[in-house]
């Protein structure tokens, strides 16, 4: 009967243990589905900067092309060849 | 093509009920992606199916399009299938009108015609005439010729084109465009774009029509004997590293050796450019099975490079299309003609003989009315097929009515119209936006902003009319992409921008259309320094 008693303490120190070291690896997954929701995050977060970024190489390209193509002559002060320009760069575009 | 429809049906049992009529067709509620319809067993028209809404069962109703309805007077058997895989969706004998011949759709000669999922006509190579044909590709040797002697690049018949040339010497038969391509001198986009721009302007100056769709294609089109004119496509190819980009559908290590020096193809009895290597550019294209025809070949293009070309070169022809076709009358939607509610708002706001720019205009209904009450109007607008239509009424009724195009995706179509029309126009000038936010996406937005502060700071008001957030769930009268945006963040983006909002009216009843009363509002703004 004693032995019985023993055994069955062991085992539900045994079984008290397993639990224990369940609840661990919950709570480490739990963690670690966190952690790894945040990187998802992260990424799209990253990934629609550098859209930005990628964008702004365009943005420089069309200030430039408006920069050479008709500002210069506005700053030559040339109404005439202003007016003329504005016309056909908008017609190109 | 028999076997297969009747293998179908004997699969699936009878349709349960008619799904052709005289006025169009009803897609089953499975369907989305592109479908065509054939008449006796020809294809006549596909279908981008997504585009129409769906009933309460999920079905969509599409009408017939409208260069079709002409030749729809007689007998055939409609086969509407899958387009990628050709499964069969359904299969109906049909009688149009009163006619008892076989339906047909021709162009002059028996040449056939399909129209396409954009509802244009379309003609495949293998059926235009030699004419046609020789007409194209004496265009594309110009293109060539200018993109080598004047722009000083490097170019080449590339993509279908180059594909067809490599396998039979000839256009690919189903294929309806001709593609080119140069090697870009510079490595970065913002320089290839800069380059992509001087290439349409020089193209432009040889007196051809182009468009250029993004900062690194152009279209030429070359006017044809059935109306929808043909693209000739200009794509630049370029560098990063050791990456060769070829616009928008490769990203792979190619060595320069590849590509230059230029060889040569027989393409339609004539000597083309090509890459050195056209084998190792076509593997880079289309995949190690290119030499195999595949009707059905489809782009498989990696997120990566999509990311990356989407980011570089900005996509500025947004929906165009779509307003093309609904302003066109293809999608069987009935715009009003007559003024909109919020043009009888604004009218009496107005000073007396104050000039409107009526910023993305659509059919001219209000630009039309404000210039009948006596106010010069100049109508804006994306879409060149709506400006052409509005253009013809203001002549024919003699109003103080001009259109003219911006792209309110293109930064620089936005402040060069901003630059003209506040010139031209005595200020304070009346912006009038009506149904327009709501329509753009976010740069859209942000350039319409831009567009308000170059023309209004000397003077005068905008008045906006857009969905709001509370929209989103109400009923509407038609499908179609749209945002629904929060007042509170418009009015935060307007102050953040440099205007300033002095009117605000929203809620509903201010706009009904049909069976439909949009939760709206109305913006009136000055943007003064």
């Amino acid at each position: 009967m004693l032995s019985v008693m023993r055994s069955a303490g062991r085992l539900r120190e045994r079984l008290d243990a397993l639990q224990n070291r369940d609840d661990e690896q919950m709570r480490r997954m739990d963690k670690m589905t966190k952690q790894l929701d945040r990187l998802a995050a992260r990424i799209e977060e990253l990934e629609e900067e550098i859209q930005e970024e990628r964008a702004l190489g365009m943005r420089v390209a069309q200030l430039s092309d408006i920069v050479q193509e008709l500002l210069i002559p506005v700053a030559d002060r040339d109404e005439k060849r202003l007016k003329e320009l504005l016309g056909t760069y908008a017609d190109s575009l | 093509m028999t076997d297969l429809v009747s293998s179908h049906l004997a699969a699936t049992g009878p349709t349960p009920r008619p799904r052709v009529s005289d006025e169009g067709l009803t897609l089953p509620a499975e369907v989305d992606a592109t479908t065509d319809v054939l008449f006796d067993g020809r294809r006549v028209w596909s279908i981008a199916p997504f585009e129409f809404r769906p009933d309460s069962s999920g079905d969509r109703w599409v009408p017939w399009p409208r260069l079709l309805m002409p030749s729809l007077d007689g007998i055939t058997t409609v086969t509407v299938m899958e387009h990628h895989n050709e499964r069969v969706i359904f299969e109906e004998d049909h009688a149009f009108g009163a006619g008892t011949q076989r339906v047909r759709f021709e162009g002059p000669g028996g040449a056939l015609r399909v129209i396409d999922k954009w509802g244009f006509i379309q003609r495949p190579f293998a059926h235009q005439s030699r004419e046609i044909r020789d007409d194209l590709l004496n265009r594309a040797e110009l293109i060539l010729e200018i993109l080598r002697e004047e722009c000083g690049l490097s170019a080449w018949i590339a993509f279908g084109s180059l594909l067809g040339a490599v396998r039979d010497g000839t256009m690919i038969g189903h294929d309806s465009d001709v593609d080119l391509a140069y090697l870009s001198s510079h490595e970065h986009p913002t320089d290839v774009a800069r380059e992509m721009f001087h290439v349409s302007r020089t193209l432009q100056a040889r007196g051809l029509s182009v468009s250029t769709r993004t900062g690194s294609f152009c279209a030429v089109s070359v006017p044809s004997e059935h109306g929808q004119a043909t693209p000739i496509d200009v794509y630049a190819c370029f560098y990063v590293g050791d990456t060769l980009y070829e616009t928008a559908s490769v990203g792979a290590p190619l060595p320069r050796e590849a590509i230059l020096p230029l060889g040569t193809v027989q393409f339609e009895g004539r000597t083309m450019p090509a890459p050195a290597d056209t084998d190792a550019l076509l593997e880079a294209s289309y995949g190690p099975s290119w030499r195999v025809p595949d009707p059905a070949f489809a782009y498989d293009i990696p997120r990566a490079v999509k990311r990356r070309f989407n980011g570089w070169f900005i996509q500025s022809m947004k929906r165009r299309r779509y307003w093309d076709r609904l302003y066109g009358g293809m999608l069987g939607i009935d715009i009003p003609a007559e003024p909109s509610p919020f043009g009888a708002w604004v009218l009496p706001q107005l000073e007396p003989g104050a000039a409107v720019i009526d910023l993305g205009c659509g059919n001219g209904r209000d630009s039309l009315w404000f210039a009948e009450q006596g106010h010069p109007t100049t109508g804006l607008d994306f879409s060149p097929a709506t400006l052409g239509r509005a253009r013809k009424k203001a002549a024919a009724a003699g109003l103080p009515a001009t259109f003219a195009s911006v792209n309110l995706y293109d930064y620089r179509t936005t402040v060069t119209r901003a630059a003209i029309v506040a010139r031209e126009l005595p200020a304070p000038r009346t912006v009038y936006a009506r149904f327009l936010l709501h329509q753009l996406e976010r740069d859209g937005i942000s350039n319409t902003w831009r567009f308000l502060d170059m023309t209004l700071r000397r003077g005068g008001r905008a008045f906006l009319e857009f969905r709001t957030h509370r929209d989103k769930e109400r009923p509407h009268t038609y499908a179609g992409y749209r945002r629904f945006l929060d007042p509170d963040e418009i009015c935060r983006e307007i102050k953040a921008a440099g205007g300033s909002v002095v009117d605000r009216l929203e809620g509903s009843g201010l706009a009904p259309y049909q069976d439909e009363d949009p939760d709206i509002c109305r913006l009136t703004v000055v943007w003064q320094r």
